[in-house]
């Protein structure tokens, strides 16, 4: 079971370019892959997701890249909210990014914990899966 | 009277032939060897400015990659002659397993201890779809490390990045041959959204 959340203040363009800025980047040459390492920032519209080391898939023609894995504790802020999860799966085309790994999303006062989070990013939503609990911040703001 | 005049003619006649024949050969212009043969002038000593034109190197690094070095033209460093410089270089790398390493560079100045310092225009491309463009790239001859001394930009697959510096070296354990790019990376990517149905 999930809870359906609003995530992000306007529906994302996905079709902008993707800026990642990292300290280094190492690109293997038999299989072409690329890790980026040293806090790495990706960046969509107002999307950032900052991680320690971000793997990179190109797709099968190697004609661009198909997804980046970013382990080693993500943050993800988009707008006012943001969502920490160990790892996250970021599909570059399809605009959807997966965090795994004791997700905590924090929505201005209220924050949710869950297993996993789906995110989409143009339609704006985040479905949380696995065992969600939600904690208030109950009166003083 | 006629025949007295056809009679010096007959002596007159030929002799003037003759005559007119000898010119040809003993009064010719002097021949002067010497002077038509083209010489180098300006003192410049010969030896020093020889050339090898379209010069071809190939050997193996220590751990079996195949590199060939051609050039347009190498010639010795006037200076102290211990370098040499090549003009429009092309290295190639071969990597065991079929993937190949191509630099062009405008110059490229060989040092001793096996190490080319490649300058201005210096392109480097690799099978794996990246294409790097920088100003200067020193090279190993003998074992794959390459070093760019100068900011580096590069063209991925559907990507263009940049990077303080790159440095292309054999990991030791998989033996593959890794393109790092440190100093801070930047890399740009467009998603082709139709890619993603």
């Amino acid at each position: 079971q999930g809870t359906e959340v609003a995530f992000g203040t306007v529906q994302q363009d996905t079709s902008l370019p993707v800026e990642v800025s990292a300290d280094a980047l190492s690109v293997s040459q038999n299989d072409g892959s690329a890790l980026f390492t040293g806090n790495v920032i990706i960046g969509q519209g107002d999307m950032r997701l900052s991680a320690p080391r971000v793997l990179v898939y190109y797709t099968e023609n190697q004609s661009g890249i198909e997804r980046l894995e970013a382990t080693g504790g993500v943050t993800l802020v988009n707008g006012d909210q943001a969502a920490e999860a160990e790892s996250a799966e970021y599909e570059v085309n399809r605009g959807t990014i997966r965090m795994v790994g004791n997700v905590l999303l924090t929505q201005g006062a209220n924050t949710l914990v869950s297993d996993s989070m789906d995110v989409d990013l143009e339609a704006g939503t985040a479905q949380m899966n696995g065992r969600v609990r939600t904690v208030f911040q109950s009166g003083h703001n | 009277m006629y025949s007295r005049l056809i009679a010096w003619l007959k002596i007159l006649l030929p002799l003037g032939a003759l005559i007119l024949l000898s010119t040809i050969f003993l009064y010719s212009r002097g021949p002067d060897p010497i002077s038509t043969i083209p010489v180098l002038s300006g003192g410049g000593d010969p030896s020093k400015t020889e050339q090898i034109g379209s010069p071809f190197y190939a050997g193996t690094t220590e751990n079996g990659q195949g590199l060939t070095l051609a050039a347009r033209q190498a010639r010795m460093l006037d200076s102290d002659g211990a370098g040499v410089v090549a003009d429009d270089l092309r290295a190639v790398i071969d990597v065991r397993d079929g993937n190949r390493i191509t630099i062009d560079a405008r110059t490229g100045r060989m040092q001793e201890g096996d190490m080319l310092l490649l300058r201005d225009g210096v392109t480097l491309e690799s099978s794996s779809g990246y294409t790097v463009t920088t100003n200067g790239l020193n090279a190993e001859i003998d074992r794959v490390a390459i070093e760019s001394t100068e900011a580096v930009d590069a063209t991925g697959p559907g990507l263009t990045l940049s990077a303080g510096k790159l440095r292309v070296e054999e990991s030791s354990d998989t033996n593959d041959i890794q393109l790092l790019f440190t100093d801070g990376v930047k890399l740009v990517y467009t998603p082709q959204p139709n890619e993603a149905e």
